[in-house]
């Protein structure tokens, strides 16, 4: 089903094209037309035009004929889109012919040079904008975006494809009751006039080509005067009537490339039914146009409910995706979550296998350990006494021996006959394997039966087991 | 319906302006945000982070055990050769055991001997007996005492020694000994 559609009115027929989307990439699916009645534009032709497909618009444009704006090309001394915007802003209050309040309008930059910007400034009544809108939301249309019919020009000829002319090209678009002469180049409409005779006109009239002729010469000077140095160097033909002898003439009336190229032409495999025949330039060109590249002539209500409704929408999304992200994030982390337990299961059931073996190796390695090191408790004990007496000289008395485990020391107790013997057994216990240090308690001299001695006390400090 | 009609301003609801509105459901998105996160996402990456740390830990277990099970044949190689010390009793056994050995040490008659069992120490997994020695008499009869304590093939730890001479009795020493003899239980 379609999303968008373009709804153009003229002075005796409605026209809607329909299509999936926006901009170049956008099929085109239909194109439908119908005569108005006297009644002129109304609700109920637009929603029987619209039929099946009013449900799913998302997205109307809306065309104002070019009949129904004025232009104003003024050159201001900015390249600054900001200061742009101001500057037209005060040039329309002063310059339109209409009070600020009764106005619509809108501009597109033609050209930038030097700190200059040539500015086309279009601007509608307001009335003709309201009466468009009501008769949309009255259809049961919204999300509505208004533009000139210059525009679907623009976009007729881009499908067309550039290629076919020298630009600036004027684009001669022959309607059933209307003539649009748009100037276009690099992708721009430089200027754009729209007479009231259509191929109803032209037809009945002997000496169309003088006559189209004449509008063109129109055109050209026109374009002299809103953009001195610009000239049109290639006519297009399209739309209505017998534009390949038209073109012929006209080759030869104005000394420039024509070239008829049938409207239809870049719109191949489109369904169309015109009941009467009209011109699909402008609703193809538009249906095949980025809304954002086009002259907006929304008034500054609706541009805010625009704004609003694709910010909401936007936020909308920003929330959908949030939700999903937050969503995907929490399955991942479920899934993270169901990996992590099965894994904690199969370790926790590896452990429970292994751990009554292992809690027995660990037993016997404790148990081990414990042995080995009462032994070597033992052993070193053993050692030391025996190095201690097979250290010690005859010369030495020893009255007491002693050992305590928890402190790792000997304490030896006697006496000496000097004090030289004393230090001398000192170093002879230093020497020993199994001794850390010898520390000298106390050494006192005494006078005995005997002779003289020499009473002292050691402690030998144990080298600690590595084990 | 005229014109006028027709193009009355746009409202989307007669309560909330269009910025409101926007607020409105900003402020939704950031508390249902908010709400999604604390009670969902966070409560799953705590739960995830402590599985994680869990299956880390008991990784890092089974990993140890593992090494620990591919040395058993080496482990049980070195037990068996302290097995003879690990022989498992009850504490009335082991004391009686113990006392008999060491008063099979001073059967000598030279050798003065007083034993002095303390209360056992009764632990987790083994008991501790300490008995306290006086010992006296001559000095190579207590050495050699000495010498076949210190040989017994018992889980025993000497844990004091004082030994003096004796000056009235030429080579003639008296001894405190306190020993601990350690005993795995049934």
């Amino acid at each position: 089903m379609a999303s968008h559609v373009v709804v153009e009115w003229t002075r005796t027929t409605l026209r809607l094209a329909f299509s999936d989307g926006e901009g170049p990439h956008a099929r085109i699916q239909s194109i439908a037309s119908q005569t108005i009645g006297p009644s002129g534009e109304s609700a109920d032709a637009l929603r029987a035009l619209l039929g099946k497909h009013a449900s799913s618009i998302q997205q109307v444009i809306s065309v104002i004929p070019r009949e129904h704006v004025i232009t104003r090309v003024v050159k201001f001394p900015t390249i600054r889109s900001s200061e742009l915007t101001q500057m037209v802003e005060l040039y329309a209050k002063a310059q339109l012919p209409y009070p600020r309040e009764q106005a619509v309008f809108d501009f597109h930059v033609i050209s930038q040079q030097d700190g200059f910007s040539t500015v086309a400034i279009i601007a509608s009544q307001r009335e003709v904008i309201d009466r468009q809108l009501a008769i949309l939301r009255e259809a049961g249309l919204s999300n509505i975006f208004l533009t000139v019919s210059s525009w679907g020009v623009l976009g007729w000829y881009r499908r067309v494809g550039s290629s076919n002319a020298d630009e600036p090209t004027l684009v001669v678009n022959i309607d059933d009751s209307r003539t649009d002469l748009v100037l276009l180049a690099d992708a721009r409409v430089l200027s754009s006039r729209s007479v009231g005779q259509g191929w109803r006109e032209w037809e009945t009239t002997a000496d169309t080509s003088e006559l189209l002729t004449l509008e063109v010469e129109r055109s050209r000077a026109a374009v002299r005067k809103e953009l001195p140095g610009t000239e049109v160097r290639s006519l297009i033909l399209t739309g209505l009537g017998p534009l390949s002898a038209w073109s012929k003439e006209l080759t030869t009336r104005l000394s420039l490339p024509v070239k008829a190229i049938e409207a239809s032409r870049p719109l191949k495999g489109v369904a169309a039914s015109l009941a009467p025949p009209i011109s699909p330039v402008v609703v193809g060109g538009l249906a095949s146009s980025e809304i954002r590249g086009l002259l907006n002539l929304s008034p500054l209500e609706l541009r805010v409910h625009v704004r609003h409704r694709q910010q909401v929408q936007e936020l909308v999304m920003v929330s959908l995706m949030l939700l999903a992200v937050f969503v995907l994030g929490a399955g991942g982390l479920m899934l993270e979550m169901t990996r992590q337990q099965r894994m904690a299961t199969q370790v926790e059931q590896a452990l429970a296998d292994i751990e009554p073996v292992a809690k027995q190796a660990q037993e016997k390695t404790r148990a081990t350990q414990l042995v080995r090191a009462v032994l070597d408790d033992r052993r070193r004990f053993a050692q030391m006494l025996a190095s201690v007496f097979q250290s010690t000289p005859p010369t030495i008395q020893l009255e007491m021996v002693s050992f305590e485990r928890a402190k790792a020391e000997v304490g030896l107790r006697g006496s000496a006959p000097s004090t030289q013997q004393v230090l001398d057994y000192i170093k002879q216990l230093e020497r020993l394997s199994g001794v850390n240090a010898v520390r000298l308690k106390y050494s006192t001299r005494r006078s005995t039966p005997d002779g003289e001695r020499t009473d002292f006390e050691l402690v030998l400090q144990q080298r600690q087991s590595h084990s | 319906m005229s014109v006028t009609d027709r193009a009355k301003p746009i409202r989307s609801s007669p309560n909330l302006r269009p910025r409101e509105r926007r607020l409105a459901l900003i402020a939704g998105v950031v508390i249902g945000s908010w709400v999604l996160m604390s009670w969902l996402v966070q409560p799953l990456v705590d739960h995830v982070r402590t599985l994680h740390a869990r299956v880390k830990a008991h990784t890092e277990k089974l990993e140890a055990l593992s090494r620990l099970l591919k040395q058993a044949p080496s482990i049980t190689q070195q037990y068996q050769q302290v097995a003879g010390y690990l022989t498992v009793e009850d504490d009335e056994q082991a004391q009686s055991v113990f006392l008999n050995e060491l008063e099979g040490l001073s059967r000598d008659p030279a050798l003065q001997l007083n034993f002095k069992p303390r209360p056992m120490k009764r632990e987790e997994r083994m008991s501790r007996l300490e008995v306290e020695l006086d010992i006296e008499g001559p000095q190579d009869k207590l050495l050699a005492f000495l010498d076949g304590l210190v040989s017994l093939p018992r889980l025993m730890v000497i844990e004091r020694l004082r030994m003096t001479s004796i000056p009235t009795k030429e080579h003639w020493l008296r001894a405190n000994v306190v020993v601990q003899k350690l005993t795995f239980h049934k």
